[in-house]
């Protein structure tokens, strides 16, 4: 197998898995910036390691494995600037969380219907706060609310969308 | 109550506003509770869903109209397509490079009725029952026929495609577009991968690159990939990737359905270039250049350029207010105060200056821009920006702005363009509304101002507006972004006047007020028209 072989194929699995790893990474990651940054990572450790992963295995176990890793090295980096969970919590949430995933599709479907139920208000703050660069400080200055407003409307819209999302999630029979 | 607590602790974790003690009660918490824990990780996933691929802000009647069609099905194959590319960026980058591009693809527009912008248009003859297009317009979704000619569209995700002869395109997403047939280059610089076009054979994801696409009349594709690399999606085809130097051709019919074929395609500048792009002064509407001696007029005696009803002139009493009067009633022309560093003809004669104080000075336009009409209007200007200290508290405030109004109802709703007292570039509208960028500029130096005015009867206007610092090389299309775009406004008014203002302890220089149809007629541009972007 050539290189390009090689590159081709890692690409090809890891399209298919990032959206599972980043969910992976992002629930034990706090911050957006941080989660980024530790897929970074992993997809540079994944990809270093390729020969090493042995095909017709899983690959997303191979990849969680080593997306828990970096989040905890990532964690021991940021001890003294981030307020962070403690390691035996962490464990649980991994090891639950690699389940949950397997859902990601079914969330995904239901997000965007609950998306579409929203007020039209709600969506466009949804859209705003998600757009790239927003913050609840920057849809305040844009609305001429003060911040905490805007936090406490956002909190109740995440509320609303995590009701809705669990509700479809029933109806549907799907997992999540 | 349960799940309210969870939401407040859990949106304070996202957003680092949590507190210590918060957060070993929310640990506690987790550690004793299944269902909360479930509850975290479903709220973190659904939170990773909205920042990997965020929803568009659609159009309210867009959204209504998907939600009743059983559902925005259009979102879902969107946010899949940007997340395949992305990864595909991502995995490639990792490769190649061992560094990281962000893999935020093409971002989402946020009015997603319209999806891109015809920057570019040269000779060209378009088939569409609506006729010609303007350099300028926005483009909603649907399909573009270009018959002969140059045209550049970009798409709100930052990928430019430059269409040559006829070609026929349909424009699907911000980040995605579907070619039928004819010749294309796709550019999508770095902020823009992910850019899907879909073909007949094949649907191509550019993956931070330049590549040109031939679609013949039976569908047959060819791919040439200029610079970077480009992922071939489709049935056979996940994740192949084609890469720089090299060009395929994809014919489902032909014996082989993908080969290797000389490379034939030309750059995106190059062949833009060939298309001959010039300034179009001769578009221009209104003009003035202040081009006179250098002395002091009385008002009235300012009546140069062209497009205007009238000389220039001080504010009248009703449109000061009592106690309101300029501090100076000057019209100073002076000569050679700018640093002109781009080429503007004119730039280095006549201008005025504004005095100390609180000045103003209004001239009325030939023809008024209706905003309750269709339009689209950009406009320029040139400002020395004294040198100052930025604003800190107990400073007077400076300020410079160019504004809009109208003479029948002068204090009714009205556009302004200029900056905050720290430079940041800002729109303000006659009621107050306040649209201010992060952006922020040096005082001290010449400032090139470029604003675009797009007016709908029955939707939301689009308010742009751009500066350039001293020595910034001017875009020679209009750029993917602006310093600030005003959301959210309707305005009605019918604007006939042009009010210059000038705030603060320093004099002010001012010159080159244009006002046209296109960006290129309201922006200089070099002979050679090389740079594009």
């Amino acid at each position: 197998m050539t290189d390009q072989d090689r590159h081709d194929e890692f690409m090809g699995l890891f399209i298919d898995h990032q959206p599972r790893i980043y969910a992976y990474i992002r629930s034990l990651i706090p911050h957006k910036a941080d989660a980024d940054d530790v897929l970074q990572e992993t997809a540079a450790v994944l990809w270093r390691k390729f020969d090493q992963f042995e095909k017709g295995t899983h690959f997303d176990r191979w990849a969680f494995r080593t997306a828990f890793h970096q989040v905890r090295y990532f964690r021991q980096k940021k001890a003294r600037e981030r307020l962070q969970f403690g390691d035996e919590i962490l464990d649980v949430l991994a090891q639950e969380a690699e389940e949950h995933t397997e859902g990601l599709e079914d969330t995904q479907a239901a997000l965007e219907r609950c998306l579409g139920k929203l007020a039209s208000e709600d969506r466009k703050f949804v859209a705003w706060r998600f757009a790239p660069g927003g913050t609840n400080r920057g849809i305040a200055k844009r609305i001429g609310k003060s911040e905490s407003v805007v936090s406490r409307s956002m909190s109740r819209i995440y509320g609303s969308l995590m009701k809705c999302i669990s509700l479809q999630l029933k109806f549907e029979g799907g997992a999540g | 109550m349960m799940e309210r607590e969870l939401d407040h602790w859990l949106a304070a974790l996202c957003e680092e506003t949590i507190t210590e003690e918060e957060m070993r009660v929310f640990e506690a918490r987790l550690r004793a509770d299944a269902g909360a824990r479930a509850y975290y990780l479903r709220y973190m996933q659904m939170r990773a869903l909205l920042e990997k691929f965020p929803p568009p802000a659609e159009d309210e009647e867009e959204i209504e109209a998907a939600v009743r069609a059983g559902g925005a099905r259009g979102w879902r194959g969107a946010w899949w397509g940007y997340a395949a590319a992305a990864c595909v960026a991502i995995g490639l980058t990792v490769a190649a490079q061992g560094a990281w591009v962000g893999s935020t693809g093409a971002g989402v527009g946020e009015t997603a009725e319209y999806v891109g912008t015809l920057v570019f248009s040269e000779d060209c003859v378009w088939e569409m029952p609506d006729g010609a297009l303007q350099e300028g317009q926005r483009l909603r979704k649907g399909r573009l026929h270009l018959g002969e000619g140059t045209a550049v569209v970009r798409f709100d995700g930052g990928a430019a495609l430059v269409l040559t002869g006829e070609t026929a395109l349909e424009l699907d997403s911000p980040g995605s577009g579907r070619l039928l047939f004819g010749e294309v280059v796709v550019r999508a610089d770095e902020g823009a991968e992910g850019f899907v076009l879909a073909t007949p054979e094949s649907e191509l994801v550019d993956l931070g690159t330049e590549f040109a696409v031939k679609v013949d009349s039976n569908g047959a594709t060819e791919l040439h990939v200029l610079e970077g690399e480009v992922a071939l999606r489709g049935e056979q085809r996940g994740g192949e990737v084609i890469h720089a130097g090299k060009a395929v051709r994809l014919d489902k019919r032909a014996p082989v359905s993908k080969r290797e074929v000389a490379m034939d395609a030309d750059r995106f500048d190059d062949v833009v270039r060939r298309a001959k792009p010039r300034e179009r002064r001769d578009l221009m509407w209104v003009y003035e250049g202040f081009q006179h001696e250098p002395a002091v007029y009385a008002a009235g005696d300012l009546d140069g350029g062209k497009g205007w009803a009238g000389p220039w002139r001080l504010r009248t009493e009703e449109e000061y207010g009592e106690g309101r009067a300029d501090t100076s009633t000057d019209m100073r022309i002076v000569e050679s105060k700018l640093n002109v560093t781009w080429p503007v003809k004119g730039g280095l004669l006549g201008m005025m200056e504004f005095g100390p104080g609180k000045n103003y000075r209004v001239r009325p336009l030939a023809n008024r821009f209706d905003m309750g009409k269709h339009g689209i209007r950009y406009f320029s200007f040139m400002v020395r920006e004294p040198a100052h200290r930025k604003f800190t508290p107990g400073d007077a405030r400076e300020g410079m702005r160019l504004t809009f109004r109208s003479s029948e109802d002068y204090f009714g709703e009205a556009l302004s363009f200029g900056w905050t007292h720290r430079m940041e570039p800002r729109i303000r509208t006659g009621d107050g509304r306040t649209f201010s960028s992060t952006a922020e500029y040096a005082p001290g130096q010449t400032i090139f101002c470029v604003g675009k005015v797009i007016s709908r009867p029955h939707a939301e206007d689009e308010i742009s507006f751009r500066m350039y610092a001293e020595g910034e090389e001017l875009d020679f299309v209009e750029p993917q972004s602006w310093d600030v775009q005003a959301r959210g406004l309707k305005q009605s008014a019918a604007y006939d006047l042009v009010l210059l203002s000038s705030e603060g302890e320093h004099a002010r220089i001012f010159d080159e007020i244009r006002i046209g149809p296109s960006w290129r007629s309201v922006v200089p541009i070099k002979a050679s028209g090389s740079e594009v972007e």
